[in-house]
């Protein structure tokens, strides 16, 4: 299977900040590859080297087959994570707008622009200034700029993000649609949970390195089976001072608590029943919550940024 | 290239589909003859209540002829000439005051203006008619009012006594006041043009000379360029601004080369400022050959050369000020920071304004080819210099032409770098530095 998009050891620096650095990442063709990351880690940067908006200070980027020039940009579709649209604007006139950009006539444009938006919901807001739509009609108009001219790229910085479940729901539908028709899809966010639901590969950056590549289930083997996850009541009070527990995610009514190294879940599961009512309780490979947060989390900030290995997986 | 075309066509008809577009086509010519409009509305609308004045004239001959041109004046030149006779202007109504014995004239009458049973009053000195240096010295006309803006009652007192006392003087010299007139006409100097030997060998006579012509075509031409230039190129700031701060930006960057977006930018202003000025020249030009208040001498000093140096002109410049606002729209993200970057740069984008009566004058001055060849500049003096004759050497225009679409060049590169980096830099205030740099990085 070919790359839809190849980095080669690229580096970024702006001035004295290295925002990118010697990151070499590969994204199938035809799959959904998800891009996480902490804020500031440098994702951004790429996307933009990604899209030929930047051009890296060193390494290569291949989009498409074409290296280091804008030739693949009419094949790629961009929703960045800070929506743009001119609000004066009609919804329909501006979908022909980006379209006539992306390359397709006028006409074609104009006929793709009303099966999305009917598609999506927004045929009657089709000759209305964009100022009078919702934030989510915004989002699905901005999203239908994006694949107006069936790109065979797809990059979506932060999708999802303030959308309602309904149209969150429509959204991803129209992703993985696109996906199933063969399109690939590179697709940054900080929603850990729709990127384990959604991404046939992830890839995790940080401090402009790259710290996790592969499939859920390769980085989730990576990191083992020492996370238990669990509800009982007042969890919190009963797993305090217990040796085994190296820390507890807390998510309200669930914990999930990674051990020690070698530390047998039984007995903990025994020191619990012990002391409170245990009403579930699951050995479970780490999610990838959990997985961002050992990497990304205030421990691991505190370490100089120099230490680009090692960020909290197991050896 | 393709994408520049479309990035000109969406902002051309963005721009004139607007209501503003509209209503600015229609709003100009009402603001430029605003004044003239003004005027005739407060012509048809000007109080027309008489003017009430005192006279203290101890002769009584002014006083007398006064109240007799008067009379006539409120008989024939108050009124309308259409029929039915309308009052266009005050009557005049003066009536002879004499003081009572131990009053102040001017106190008591003073009261009386104030109260506004009279519009002023005039005191006439009792040497008022006699030649000067030949009375005892009381030779003043004063007169008195609490409005001293309305001058068409002094101006009127003025000339009907001078009439009087030039008739009275050359009386009691024993002259006669018409032959005097007669041998004291005024000689004309007439301006002409130049004669010539056309193609086919005739010889065509100069011509009289038209003020009209000379400076009108040069004054309009040029003031409509820089008026256009200014109402559009600016908007380029403003909407690259918001692009920038709605984050626009990054979705057309993402798909277009910034230069391509820039370039586009600028195809859009210059054909929006060519489409007003073909609907301002073309009904113009109309209006000149229909009517028959343009006089005909204007409208041959309008040739094709004219306007297609008009084209030419305003084309480059705006090309040069809109990549220079469109940089600085890019390189900011306040409109504040905007303003203060703009500042110095008003001041060369206005300089033809500073000179344009002075080049008007003296088109073949030093100063004049001097200030017609510095690029921001050159774009309106050079139009105005073109359309007044003689208008410039031939080695000037090539000059002009050649520094100007040089300085255009270098505006849109290095706009276009500055545009390059600035449209998606954020949270930097802007500085001259900082652009300096971002023209070597671009």
């Amino acid at each position: 299977m070919t790359d839809a998009v190849r980095l080669d050891s690229v580096s970024k620096t702006f001035g004295t900040h290295a925002a990118v650095r010697s990151l070499s990442l590969a994204v199938p063709t035809g799959r959904i590859h998800g891009f996480i990351g902490p804020n500031g880690s440098g994702k951004t940067t790429t996307l933009r080297m990604i899209l030929h908006i930047l051009l890296p200070d060193s390494g290569t980027v291949e989009v498409l087959g074409r290296t280091g020039t804008r030739a693949a940009s009419d094949r790629i579709g961009y929703l960045p994570e800070e929506r743009g649209l001119y609000k004066k604007m009609k919804v329909l006139d501006q979908l022909v707008y980006y379209g006539a950009l992306k390359g397709l006539q006028r006409g074609a444009a104009r006929r793709a622009g009303r099966e999305w938006l009917e598609r999506l919901g927004l045929s009657a807001w089709a000759d209305r200034k964009v100022e009078t739509l919702s934030k989510g009609m915004a989002q699905k108009v901005q999203f239908i700029s994006t694949v107006l001219h069936a790109p065979e790229l797809l990059i979506l910085d932060e999708p999802f993000s303030g959308l309602d479940p309904v149209n969150l729901q429509a959204l991803r539908d129209a992703i993985l649609e696109l996906s199933r028709g063969g399109t690939t899809i590179l697709f940054s966010t900080h929603d850990m949970a729709m990127a384990e639901r959604m991404c046939d590969h992830l890839c995790m950056i940080f401090r402009g390195e790259k710290v996790l590549d592969g499939t859920l289930e390769e980085i989730q083997q990576r990191y083992g089976d020492d996370t238990v996850r669990l509800r009982a009541d007042g969890a919190r009070e009963a797993l305090a001072g217990n040796p085994a527990v190296v820390a507890v995610l807390d998510m309200g009514r669930w914990q999930e608590v990674r051990l020690q190294r070698g530390a047998d879940p039984q007995s903990l599961l025994s020191a619990l029943a012990a002391r409170t009512r245990v009403h579930h309780f699951e050995v479970a490979r780490p999610s990838l919550h959990d997985i961002f947060v050992r990497i990304a989390g205030p421990e691991a900030a505190a370490q100089p940024a120099a230490d680009g290995h090692g960020h909290g997986a197991p050896a | 290239m393709t994408k520049a075309f479309t990035v000109a066509r969406t902002e051309y008809l963005r721009a004139v589909r607007t209501r503003g577009f509209i209503l600015g086509v229609l709003m100009m010519p009402v603001l430029m003859s605003g004044g003239f409009i003004a005027t005739r509305i407060s012509e048809k609308t000007a109080d027309v209540s008489d003017r009430r004045f005192a006279v203290v004239d101890p002769d009584g001959r002014v006083a007398a002829a006064l109240i007799t041109a008067a009379a006539g004046r409120n008989d024939r030149g108050i009124w309308s000439s259409d029929e039915p006779r309308r009052q266009e202007r005050p009557r005049f109504v003066p009536e002879p005051y004499e003081p009572a014995p131990g009053e102040d004239p001017v106190l008591a009458l003073s009261e009386r203006v104030r109260r506004g049973e009279l519009f002023g009053f005039l005191l006439v000195g009792a040497d008022a008619l006699l030649p000067p240096g030949s009375g005892q010295g009381d030779d003043q006309l004063l007169w008195h009012t609490n409005t001293p803006t309305y001058d068409e009652l002094p101006d009127w007192i003025r000339d009907e006594v001078n009439e009087l006392a030039r008739s009275s003087r050359f009386t009691a010299a024993g002259l006669d006041e018409a032959l005097v007139d007669r041998l004291s006409s005024r000689v004309w100097v007439r301006t002409m043009g130049l004669a010539r030997v056309s193609a086919t060998g005739e010889v065509r006579k100069a011509s009289q000379s038209s003020e009209a012509a000379t400076i009108g075509v040069p004054l309009i031409f040029s003031m409509l360029l820089f008026v256009l230039v200014m109402s559009t190129a600016p908007a380029l700031l403003n909407t690259v601004l918001e692009e920038k701060m709605q984050k626009i930006a990054e979705v057309l960057v993402a798909t277009v080369d910034p230069f391509d977006l820039l370039l586009g930018k600028l195809l859009a202003t210059a054909s929006v400022a060519l489409t007003l000025s073909v609907i301002y020249v073309g009904a113009g030009l109309i209006f000149a050959r229909t009517s028959d208040v343009v006089p005909a001498a204007m409208l041959d000093a309008i040739t094709p050369a004219t306007l297609a140096f008009y084209v030419l002109f305003q084309v480059l410049a705006l090309l040069s000020y809109g990549a220079i606002f469109a940089a600085i729209g890019a390189a900011c993200t306040e409109l504040q920071d905007a303003q203060n970057l703009m500042g110095p740069l008003m001041i060369m984008l206005m300089m033809p304004m500073f000179f344009m009566m002075p080049v008007l004058q003296h088109p073949d001055s030093p100063v004049s080819r001097i200030v017609s060849l510095i690029p921001t500049a050159t774009p309106v003096l050079m139009m105005m210099r073109v359309s007044a004759p003689p208008g410039p050497a031939w080695w000037e225009l090539l000059a002009a032409l050649v520094i100007t679409g040089g300085f255009t060049i270098f505006c849109v590169w290095a706009g276009g770098r500055i545009f390059r980096i600035g449209i998606l830099a954020q949270g930097q205030s802007p500085s001259w530095r900082r652009l300096w740099t971002w023209l070597r990085a671009g």
